[in-house]
């Protein structure tokens, strides 16, 4: 018998938003919601645009409580912020607090400023400053949050690329449905950092625009920054502390495309597993499904590549399409966990985002992805996809408790 | 033409990691993608890289790309042809 | 129904990757215990190996002969442990990105650079279209892992799962950890290691069994002496088991005088009735070390035999049934590893 898992919590810090209200408060906007996009440097030409986040690192760290003169990644005050209101959310302390696990997620660590140690380092090795380097691991910011909110008991960092976040919602679920543990806070975080955005930008696939998800004439990803955290919990623990669940976790997946390092196959085939897969879990047909988060970054290889699985699983009785990337931009190792929690507010708040700036429909695809806001139609079953590098893809399936 | 075609070869050899591959044993008109070499999408962006870097040419059309990377003499020809 | 180690390959410094014991004698570049590796090019075809790391063919190259240890075809998940990742694609990238100001970047090696390239070029090379993770929590990383595999091998469709921990020393991260003074307080004999281990887990027992795993658990944050005895003490009796029946304990040791404390407290106390033993002198000091002491302890259980030169005061009596692995890296993450022979 396998407990079930009940989100009680939610936290989120996105370009549109400090928080959860605040960054549903833009969704529901629309268009006059969507970030202000700047470029990632302003002394370098060209240089992409970018969703950013409209807090400096000392004005984080003062909220936080964190000496700002101290010198912390970026990908970790982010992740704290978020986390800190997930579970100020769920009002656990304590020791419910203490045994509460922490799956945390993000693509490269404290490179934020771990990049900035390099060139002089590269130079001369006996140089640079130690303390930009010192968080370099995935696990620092994983550690600085577990230390920060005082949990005790298991604590790790998925690092999956793009998916990671999807992941550590995934294996916290999976920790609660074997009685591992009661209760644990699941998520990530991804700072921007020139390394990333360099390698995407050597990937020539970053739009000089707003990103165009589900569009012909789409032309590439906006990076972006942020953090999504969820608590979950079991049924037990979630009715001791009379805590109202927001949802439930009824279903998900990973599997791997094996087809390529970076790029989706044509037919969608690990992205196709994982919805099937995840919705076989829940015990839902295609058809009960009321929304799909879809992964749509706006590259030309995952719209498509997505877009055919999403066809090729639910046509011809699509359900309500769309992509919230043009709001956050892509956030890499936080998208998974952004994503989740705009999922289950979909749900709490029977609400359809709008995917926007889709001005051409791509000819290989049966559907239309929902372009304004709907909240006309209750929300039960909403699916959230989330792939990666290696062709790892994740897909999720939160369902109205 | 020749010094370029040859100085192409070494240079695919040595970005792409062909170490098991001679120069010689590259053919000028040889296919670098699919059935040929066996190239992929990976090193496609590679050599565009080093188009761009050593000869000053930019391919922003990814179709265009294709019959200019088609083999060793097509890069030589759009690289003497362009400059 | 159990969790069985069906198969094992651990690429070290002591030439262990064909299933030997360690060595008498490590192979070190003069800084750090470097691994011996088999020959890459009878594993991995030049094609695809050509733009693969050495991390990324050592990771490779155990999986693939982990898998012929338990003639296993085609593993149902893949899930790997790494604390720093693609250290030296990582730093291809930003040299370059650095030395020509983000202009002309060859994207492979930030392609290749992601902690999970790992996990995935394993099911590239497989073609493995199941589960893919890939865990990043510095001395836990690999426990994380075991206790991942664990969990699915009890879910629907999971019959064999190949897992294990692996990171690489490089120059760049050698000169950056000595800088950052994490060598300096080794004791005596232990240097700075690399190394890759992985495993067929399978729920079935098969005759390449090499041991069980009873049990796999991680905490965090600093403890008392006390809370780690009563947590090695609660694992042992859910398992029905006496603490004088734990044969053999591989303790993380590594000579910190500041750290090792525990270690000694557990020795002469909890644990003063089995034989205790230390397993980093032997692969070196790296973050996924502990997947190094389960590939050894899965050894030892299969061959009955505990090899010499594990600094054990005394020897084991045999049948060696149960074996204990606790480490933990500056009292701040927590692994403990539980096998049994089968």
């Amino acid at each position: 018998m396998t407990n079930r898992v009940f989100v009680t919590g939610l936290g989120l810090i996105t370009a549109i938003g400090n928080s959860v209200s605040e960054t549903l408060t833009s969704l529901k906007a629309s268009e006059s919601g969507l970030p202000n996009l700047t470029p990632f440097e302003t002394d370098i030409e060209n240089s992409p645009p970018v969703c950013r986040i409209d807090l400096t690192n000392g004005e984080l760290q003062k909220r936080l409580g964190i000496n700002p003169a101290k010198e912390i990644s970026r990908t970790a005050l982010l992740g704290l912020v978020a986390a800190k209101e997930a579970v100020q959310a769920t009002k656990l302390k304590g020791n419910d607090l203490e045994s509460c696990g922490l799956i945390s997620a993000n693509s490269v660590g404290g490179m934020d400023r771990s990049e900035n140690f390099y060139p002089e380092f590269l130079d001369n090795p006996k140089k640079g400053k130690l303390r930009q380097v010192i968080g370099h691991t995935c696990a620092f910011s994983t550690n600085l949050i577990a230390d920060q909110l005082g949990l005790k008991s298991m604590v790790t960092t998925i690092s999956t690329a793009c998916s990671s976040s999807a992941n550590a919602i995934m294996f916290g679920s999976r920790l609660i449905r074997h009685g591992k543990v009661d209760r644990v806070i699941a998520g990530g975080c991804d700072a921007l950092t020139r390394f990333t955005v360099n390698g995407f930008g050597a990937l020539k696939i970053l739009d000089n625009e707003r990103c165009k998800p589900f569009d012909e004439k789409r032309a590439g990803l906006n990076l972006g920054e942020g953090a999504g955290y969820l608590v979950l919990e079991s049924e037990t623990s979630a009715m001791s502390g009379n805590r109202k669940p927001i949802c439930e976790v009824t279903g998900f997946a990973n599997t791997c495309d094996a087809f390529h390092q970076t790029a989706s196959s044509p037919e969608g085939e690990g992205s196709f597993l994982a919805m099937q897969q995840a919705l076989n879990m829940a015990g839902l047909t295609p058809s009960n499904v009321d929304y799909i988060n879809a992964h749509g970054t706006g590259t030309r290889n995952n719209d498509l590549s997505e877009g055919i699985a999403i066809s090729r699983l639910f046509a011809p009785d699509h359900p309500p399409v769309s992509s919230t990337k043009p709001f956050t931009g892509h956030t890499l190792g936080a998208a998974g966990g952004i994503e989740a929690v705009l999922s289950c507010l979909s749900i709490r708040n029977n609400l359809v985002y709008p995917n926007l700036c889709r001005q051409h429909p791509m000819p290989e695809l049966d559907f239309e992805p929902v372009r304004t806001l709907k909240s006309d139609r209750e929300t039960h079953h909403v699916v959230s996809n989330s792939f990666g590098f290696g062709g790892n893809d994740s897909t999720l399936v939160f369902s109205r408790y | 033409m020749d010094e370029l075609i040859a100085k192409l070869k070494a240079q695919i050899i040595e970005e792409l990691s062909l170490e098991d591959l001679s120069p010689e044993e590259l053919e000028d008109d040889e296919p670098l993608f699919g059935e040929g070499l066996g190239l992929d999408s990976i090193d496609a962006l590679s050599l565009v890289v080093v188009l761009d870097r050593d000869y000053g040419i930019q391919i922003e059309d990814p179709e265009q790309g294709k019959d200019i990377l088609f083999s060793v003499k097509t890069i030589a020809e759009y690289i003497t042809k362009n400059k | 129904m159990g969790l069985y180690i069906n198969g094992a390959c651990a690429i070290s410094a002591r030439e262990t990757h064909f299933g030997d014991f360690p060595g008498d004698k490590g192979t070190d570049n003069g800084l750090w215990l470097k691994t011996t590796t088999p020959d890459f090019k009878q594993f991995i075809e030049a094609k695809s190996a050509r733009r693969l790391s050495r991390i990324i063919k050592m990771g490779v190259v155990s999986s693939l002969l982990a898998m012929n240890e338990a003639d296993a075809a085609m593993p149902d998940a893949i899930i790997a442990g790494t604390a720093y990742g693609c250290m030296s694609d990582t730093k291809k990238f930003l040299k370059a990105m650095i030395e020509n100001d983000g202009k002309f970047l060859n994207p492979t090696p930030f392609i290749y650079s992601t902690h999970n390239t790992l996990s995935s070029q394993v099911a590239l090379q497989l073609k493995c279209k199941g589960y893919n993770q890939t865990y990043s929590q510095n001395s836990v990383s690999f426990e994380s892992a075991l206790i991942d595999g664990q969990m699915l091998l009890t879910e629907e469709g999971f019959n064999t799962v190949l897992t294990g921990g692996i990171d690489e020393m490089t120059d760049n991260l050698y000169t950056i950890t000595k800088r950052l003074g994490l060598w300096r307080r080794l004791g005596e004999g232990v240097q700075p290691g690399e190394g890759a281990a992985f495993f067929i887990l399978e729920s079935q027992q098969t005759p390449s069994s090499l041991a069980r795993i009873l049990d796999v658990a991680t905490l965090h944050g600093a403890k008392t002496e006390t809370e780690i005895e009563n947590w090695i003490r609660e694992i042992i009796r859910k398992h029905h088991l006496e603490l004088n029946s734990l044969d053999l304990c591989l303790l993380g040791k590594n000579g910190d005088r500041t750290y090792d404390d525990v270690y000694h407290h557990l020795e002469t106390g909890l644990l003063n009735n089995s034989v205790c033993a230390a397993y980093k002198h032997i692969c070196g000091e790296y973050p996924t070390s502990s997947s190094f002491a389960c590939w050894l302890a899965a050894k030892i259980l299969k061959k009955q035999i505990i090899p010499n030169g594990l600094h054990q005061q005394r020897s084991a009596s045999t049948p060696i049934n149960n074996v204990l692995i606790y480490h933990q890296h500056r009292n701040r993450e927590h692994g403990l590893i539980l096998l049994q022979s089968c």
